[in-house]
C-alpha cells in the first residue's frame, strides 16, 4: 500500500460506498489574564523560555493549585451558548501520566463531572443548515511545550519550555455526528466563530491557541454500526482538517475494500507527504488512574450564578446575521460576511447607526475596507477610521456629493493615518459638482473645444463621449458629477438621424 | 535549668523583661544541639547564621515593641523537613530531593518567621512523611531522647525529639495518619493536629493531600496553643484551607473539664493496648473524672476499617503527588541515562526508599483500572462512614479521649522488616485523621520509664475546645519531665 | 487478594519505578501481605454511602483572575539537571 497521497478523484467512489463517522475534539485556550491554577500570565506569546512560571505551574514540591474563577466562567458561558446543561456539581480530577511537558506528572482536568454536558452546534454546510451534538465541555490545564533536538525517534534530547504549562484549556468534545470532511470543516469554522463571539478564545490555529483533533471511522452506507476509529491529531488549519479527513476516508476505504485490517491508531498530518502518517502511540492504552483532585474542593454552582453567566452570551453570529438581513434588507452573503467577526459586525452596526444607508455601508465594508485591511495588514480597529467617520463619508457618496472614486482615494489615505475623510472633502474642496448650471458652462465649453468628438458622438460613436466627459472632468478638476455631465452632454448632442 | 527546657511562655516573659535575649536563647540552642544532637539525630541540618541573624532582628523588635511583640518573637523553633524553606535545603527525608533548595517558603513557616520566631534548622522525618518511627529517613534515624535505643515515633520524629530534648522551644511537624500525635506521645511532649483545613498546606511537600496537616510540638499545651494561633487561618494559596476565622484558643484554655462529657471509644480500649499504656490511660481518665468531667463510652464501629481505608487513600494520593519527583528539575538526576524512561526509572528507583516505593505501588494499584472501585472508591466510602460515626459520637459527648499509641516506644529496628506491624502503630490516630477532626496528644504519665500520651479529639473546627480539654489533662497529670540527657561538651 | 509479578511490573511501570526481578519478587510478597490486610475493607457495609470528596469545609475553591509576578528564570531552573538556553533538557523520549 503506497504511503503517498491518495488521489482526490477517488473520494467520490469511496464516499458512495462508505459513510464517514466523524467527531471533533477541540481544545481552546481561554482568554483569561492568568493561568488556570496560578497567577502567571496566560498570554505567554513571545516570552523567553521558562520566564512565565512559579512554584505551582512548575510543579515544585509543596506548591498547590487554586482554580481561576474567570476560566470557569468562560467555560460555562461557552456551554450556555452551545445549549449545554450546566450541572450544579462539578470537580477537577487528576489525569496521571508521565511526559516531560507535564511537570507534576499529572494533568488537572475533569473526568466524570464536567462543567457542561450535552448541547449542540448549529452550522451551515453548502447552504444547508445542520446541527451537530456536543458531548461535553470541560476545563483543564495546558501542558508546556516540547522541542525536539532532532526527531523524536532518533537520538538527541528534548527541550522543555513550561511557559505554557497551566494555561486554561477548554475542551469541547463533539459527538460523531459529522458525515463528510466538508461538514467537519464547516463545524470547526462555526465553532471557532462562536468562540470569537463569546470572547473566550482568539481563534488562532497557527499559533495553537485553538487546536483540533478528529476521530474518524467508516461504515458501509446503510449500516448503523461503528467501524474502527482513527484519531488524527494536530490539525491546525481548516484546510488541513478537511484534507486530512479526505485522505483518511481514502486510506480507510482502500484498506476496507482490500479487506485489510484497520487498527485503532493515532495519526498526524504530514504536509510534505500530503497525507496522514502513523504516530508512535504514546503509551498503549494508558491507564490514567483518574481520581478527584484532593487539592481542589468540588465546585457547587448556584443556579442564579449560572443565569448571570448565561446573560453574558451575546447575540450569536447566525442570529445576528438574520437580524441584519431582516432589519437592513441585506443579502444572505452580505449578512454572513459582515457577521464573520463580532467586532466587524459591531462596526457595521455603528456605521449604520451613524446614518449611513445600510446597503452602501455593507458594500463598502465588505469590499473597499476589507481590501484595505488586507493590503495594509491592519484590522478595522487598528485603522483609526471610526464608524462615525465612515458613515459621514458614505452619506456624501450616497448623496452624490462625492464621487466614488474620490471617496476610495480618501479612504485609502485615512486608513491608518487617523484622518477624517469627510473633513478632507471639505478641506480640499472635493465636493462633487452636481449643480447643472455650473456644469453646463463646462459642458458647452468642452463641446466647443472638441468639435470632432462631438460630431463623432452625434454620428453614433458612443465612445466619443468619453473624451468630452474627460474634458469636463479636467475643467472641474475631477469634481464634476460624471453622471450629470454625461446626461448634459447627451442632451446637447442629439444623435443625427440615420441617413 | 536551661531556658530551652522551660515553657515558651516563660521564655517570652523573660525576653520582654530583659532577663534573656533571643541571641542568648539561640546560642543556648546551638550549644545544646552541639552537645546532644549527635546522639539524638533530630536535625538534618542546622542553619546557625540564619538563626543568629533572625535572633538579632528579633531582639531589636522586642526592644521596639515590648509586650506588643508577637508571642513567638525571638523563640528558637525547628521545622520538619517536609516544609519548604526558601534558600534552605529541604529534602523531606529523601535522597530524591537531596540538594533541593526551594525558591519559596511554606506559609506556616513564613507566618512563624513573620512573628519573629527563629528557625534553627530542619528536623528529621520519615521519608515523605511515610512511617511511624522516623527510621525511614534516607539520611539518619532519630532516637527517642528518653531512651536512645528506642524510636521517637514518626513521621515527625525529629521535631518531637528536638522539643523533647530541649534543642528548640517548639517545632512544627505534620500529621497525616498520626505523624504529630504518635511521636509526641512517644517522646513525652504535646503534639497537636488541627482540624483539616485549619492550617495552610502551601509549601508542605505533599504526602496525602486530603489528610496532611501542619501542627505544633511543644512542652506544654499553652505553648502549643500559641504556635497554633500563629500559624492557623485562611490562605488564598491553598484552596483546601478554610476561610473561617480562627477562634483564639487561649482565653478558654484554663476553663477545665467540669461539666464536660468526654467519650472513650470502646473499640480503642479493646484494641490490644500494652498494659502500661492501658494503665496510664485509665488513671488519666479517672483524674479527669475527679476534675468534674463525665466520662462515658462511645462507639466508633467503623474503627475496624479505618486503618485499611487509610492505607488505601494515603498511598493513592501519594502515588500521584510523588509523580513530580523525576530528577529532571530538582534533586539528583541521571544525566547519563540514554532515554527519558531510564532517567525517570533510575532517578526514582534510587531516590525513593523501599517504604516509599511500596506505598507508591500500593497507591498506583488502588487507583488503577479495574481496582479503583474496589479500593480507592470503597476506601473513600468507608471514610464517610468514619466521619458519620464521629458526628454521631460528638452529638453525645463534647470531646473524645483515646490512647495515642497502642504501645510504648519500640526499639529501633524492631518493626522494620514487618510493614504491617509498623502500620499498626497508627491504629489509634488514623480514624481522627480520616474524619478531619482536631486531635492532640498530651503527656499523661509514663510506664517502664517511657512516656505515654493521651489523645483528645473534638469536632471539626472545635480546635479551641480540643486544646482546652488537653490543658485539663496536663493540669491533672502534670507536665512531663524532660528526658535525663546529660549534656556533654562538644568534642 | 494476592498481587502477582505481572501486576507488580505493570504498576511499577505506571509509576516509573525501575525494579529489577529481585525487587519485583520482594514487592509481590510484601504487597500481597498488605493487600490482604487492606481487603478488610471489602467487609464494610457501604451501601448508599457517598465517597468523601471534601474534608472540612469548602475552603476557598476559586481565585480571581489576577496576574502575579513569576519566578525569575534562574530561580525557576535552579535545580535543573540539564538546561540549554533557558530550556529544560531531558533525554530522548522513547
Amino acid at each position: 500500500m503506497s504511503e503517498g497521497a491518495l488521489r482526490a478523484s477517488d473520494l467520490g467512489p469511496a464516499l458512495a460506498r462508505w459513510e464517514p463517522v466523524i467527531g471533533l475534539e477541540v481544545h481552546a485556550q481561554l482568554l483569561t489574564r492568568s493561568k488556570m491554577f496560578c497567577g502567571c500570565r496566560a498570554d505567554y506569546a513571545g516570552l523567553p523560555p521558562n520566564t512565565n512560571t512559579c512554584p505551582t505551574c512548575l510543579g515544585l514540591p509543596g506548591a498547590l493549585p487554586v482554580a481561576n474563577a474567570e476560566a470557569i466562567r468562560q467555560t460555562v458561558r461557552t456551554g450556555c451558548a452551545l445549549q449545554s446543561r450546566i450541572p450544579l456539581h462539578s470537580k477537577f480530577d487528576r489525569k496521571n501520566y508521565f511526559y516531560p511537558d507535564l511537570p507534576k506528572g499529572y494533568q488537572i482536568s475533569q473526568y466524570d463531572l464536567p462543567l457542561c454536558v450535552g448541547g449542540w452546534l448549529e452550522f451551515e454546510v453548502a447552504g444547508v443548515e445542520r446541527a451537530a451534538r456536543i458531548t461535553r465541555v470541560h476545563l483543564e490545564e495546558d501542558a508546556g511545550k516540547l522541542f525536539h533536538g532532532g526527531e523524536i525517534h532518533h537520538g538527541g534530547s528534548s527541550l522543555v519550555d513550561l511557559n505554557r504549562a497551566g494555561v486554561p484549556l477548554m475542551e469541547i468534545v463533539g459527538e460523531p455526528d459529522l458525515r463528510t470532511p466538508q461538514e467537519a470543516r464547516a463545524y470547526l469554522v462555526a465553532l471557532r466563530q462562536l468562540l470569537l463571539y463569546l470572547g473566550v478564545n482568539d481563534g488562532n490555529m497557527e499559533e495553537g491557541s485553538l487546536r483540533c483533533d478528529a476521530n474518524i471511522s467508516l461504515r458501509p452506507r446503510g449500516d448503523d454500526g461503528l467501524g474502527v476509529r482513527t484519531e488524527v491529531k494536530n490539525l491546525n488549519s481548516f484546510r488541513i482538517l478537511q484534507r486530512a479527513l479526505e485522505q483518511e476516508v481514502l486510506r480507510q476505504a482502500a484498506r476496507l475494500e482490500a479487506q485489510l485490517p484497520l487498527r485503532q491508531e493515532t495519526r498526524g498530518w504530514s504536509e510534505a507527504e500530503g497525507t496522514t502518517v502513523a504516530q508512535r502511540s504514546k503509551e498503549a492504552a494508558d491507564d490514567y488512574r483518574y481520581f478527584p483532585d484532593p487539592d481542589l474542593p468540588p465546585l457547587t454552582l448556584s443556579p442564579a450564578w449560572v443565569e448571570t453567566v448565561r446573560a453574558e452570551v451575546p447575540e450569536l453570529p447566525r442570529a445576528r446575521a438574520l437580524r441584519l438581513r431582516q432589519a437592513h434588507g441585506l443579502s444572505h452573503e452580505e449578512a454572513r460576511g459582515l457577521t464573520e467577526r463580532p467586532r466587524e459586525a459591531d462596526y457595521f452596526e455603528r456605521v449604520v447607526g451613524a446614518g449611513a444607508p445600510a446597503a452602501v455601508a455593507a458594500a463598502w465594508q465588505l469590499n473597499e475596507l476589507a481590501g484595505l485591511c488586507q493590503r495594509t495588514h491592519r484590522s478595522l480597529e487598528a485603522s483609526g477610521l471610526t464608524p462615525e467617520q465612515l458613515a459621514r463619508l458614505l452619506v456624501l457618496v450616497d448623496c452624490r456629493e462625492v464621487s466614488g472614486a474620490t471617496a476610495k482615494e480618501l479612504l485609502a489615505e485615512a486608513f491608518g493615518s487617523g484622518a477624517d475623510p469627510a473633513e478632507l472633502v471639505e478641506a480640499r474642496g472635493l465636493r462633487q459638482v452636481s449643480d447643472e448650471a455650473a456644469l453646463t458652462v463646462h459642458v458647452e465649453a468642452a463641446i466647443e473645444a472638441q468639435p470632432k468628438a462631438a460630431q463623432d458622438y452625434r454620428a453614433g460613436n458612443d465612445r466619443a463621449l468619453a473624451a468630452l466627459v474627460g474634458q469636463v472632468m479636467g475643467a472641474t478638476r475631477g469634481r464634476g458629477d460624471a453622471r450629470v455631465v454625461s446626461r448634459l452632454l447627451r442632451e446637447r448632442l442629439p444623435r443625427d438621424p440615420p441617413s | 535549668m536551661s531556658w530551652l527546657l522551660r515553657p515558651l511562655t516563660e521564655q517570652a516573659h523573660a525576653l520582654r523583661s530583659g532577663a534573656v535575649t533571643s541571641a542568648e536563647l539561640v546560642e543556648e540552642t546551638l550549644r545544646r544541639i552541639g552537645c546532644l544532637d549527635g546522639r539524638v539525630g533530630a536535625f538534618l541540618r542546622v542553619t546557625p547564621e540564619d538563626a543568629r541573624a533572625a535572633a538579632h532582628a528579633a531582639d531589636l523588635r522586642l526592644r521596639a515593641e515590648g509586650e506588643a511583640a508577637p508571642d513567638l518573637c525571638g523563640i528558637p523553633i525547628g521545622l520538619k523537613d517536609v516544609l519548604c524553606t526558601e534558600g534552605v535545603e529541604t529534602t523531606a527525608g529523601s535522597r530524591i530531593l537531596q540538594g533541593f533548595v526551594p525558591p519559596y517558603s511554606a506559609t506556616a513557616a513564613l507566618r512563624l518567621a513573620e512573628a519573629g520566631a527563629v528557625a534553627v534548622g530542619k528536623c528529621n522525618c520519615d521519608e515523605f512523611a511515610m512511617g511511624s518511627s522516623t527510621e525511614n529517613s534516607a539520611y539518619q534515624p532519630t532516637r527517642n531522647p528518653h531512651a536512645l535505643d528506642r524510636v521517637p515515633g514518626g513521621s515527625s520524629g525529629g521535631s518531637a525529639a528536638a522539643v523533647s530534648a530541649g534543642l528548640v522551644t517548639v517545632a512544627l511537624g505534620t500529621d497525616t495518619g498520626g505523624s504529630i500525635r504518635q511521636p509526641a506521645g512517644l517522646c513525652g511532649v504535646v503534639g497537636f493536629k488541627p482540624t483539616y483545613g485549619r492550617v495552610s498546606r502551601y509549601g508542605l511537600i505533599a504526602f496525602a493531600s486530603s489528610l496532611d496537616q501542619v501542627g505544633p510540638f511543644a512542652r506544654t499545651v499553652r505553648d502549643c496553643a500559641l504556635v497554633y494561633r500563629a500559624i492557623a487561618g485562611p490562605d488564598r494559596r491553598d484552596a483546601t484551607c478554610s476561610a473561617r476565622e480562627v477562634e483564639d484558643p487561649c482565653p478558654q484554655l484554663s476553663l477545665g473539664v467540669a461539666g464536660l462529657r468526654l467519650g472513650v471509644p470502646v473499640e480503642y480500649v479493646e484494641a490490644g493496648l500494652e498494659p502500661g499504656v492501658r494503665r496510664v490511660f485509665d488513671e488519666a481518665c479517672q483524674r479527669l473524672a475527679a476534675a468534674g468531667a463525665g466520662i462515658e463510652p462511645v462507639s466508633i464501629p467503623s474503627t475496624r476499617f479505618a486503618l485499611a481505608a487509610y492505607y488505601v487513600i494515603a498511598p493513592a494520593e501519594a502515588s500521584s503527588n510523588l509523580a513530580r519527583m523525576d530528577g529532571l528539575r530538582f534533586g539528583p538526576g541521571r544525566p547519563d541515562a540514554r532515554t527519558l524512561r531510564e532517567q525517570l526509572e533510575e532517578a526514582r528507583h534510587h531516590g525513593f526508599g523501599p517504604e516509599v516505593q511500596r506505598r507508591i505501588m500500593l497507591g498506583t494499584y488502588a487507583l488503577s483500572r479495574g481496582y479503583y472501585d474496589a479500593y480507592y472508591r470503597r476506601a473513600q466510602q468507608v471514610r464517610t462512614l468514619v466521619a458519620q460515626d464521629f458526628a454521631r459520637a460528638f452529638a453525645k459527648v463534647d470531646a473524645i479521649l483515646a490512647p495515642t499509641s497502642p504501645t510504648l516506644a519500640f526499639r529501633l529496628g524492631e518493626r522494620l522488616t514487618d510493614p504491617l506491624a509498623m502500620y499498626q502503630s497508627d491504629v489509634c490516630t488514623v480514624p481522627f485523621s480520616l474524619a478531619g477532626v482536631p486531635a492532640v496528644s498530651v503527656p499523661a504519665g509514663s510506664a517502664e520509664g517511657l512516656p505515654v500520651g493521651l489523645q483528645v479529639a473534638a469536632p471539626t473546627f472545635a480546635d479551641a475546645l480540643c486544646l482546652r480539654v488537653a490543658q485539663a489533662v496536663e493540669t491533672a497529670c502534670g507536665v512531663a519531665e524532660p528526658p535525663a540527657l546529660a549534656l556533654e561538651p562538644v568534642r | 487478594m494476592p498481587i502477582d509479578r505481572d501486576a507488580v511490573r505493570h504498576v511499577a511501570e505506571l509509576a516509573r519505578l525501575g525494579l529489577d526481578p529481585a525487587d519485583v519478587e520482594r514487592a509481590a510478597e510484601q504487597l500481597t501481605v498488605i493487600l490482604r490486610a487492606v481487603d478488610e475493607l471489602q467487609a464494610a457495609d457501604i451501601a448508599g454511602i457517598d465517597p468523601t470528596l471534601q474534608v472540612g469545609d469548602p475552603g476557598t475553591p476559586t481565585r480571581s483572575d489576577t496576574v502575579e509576578p513569576s519566578l525569575p528564570v534562574e530561580r525557576a531552573l535552579a535545580g535543573t539537571l540539564s538546561q540549554e538556553a533557558g530550556l529544560i533538557r531531558v533525554a530522548q523520549i522513547q
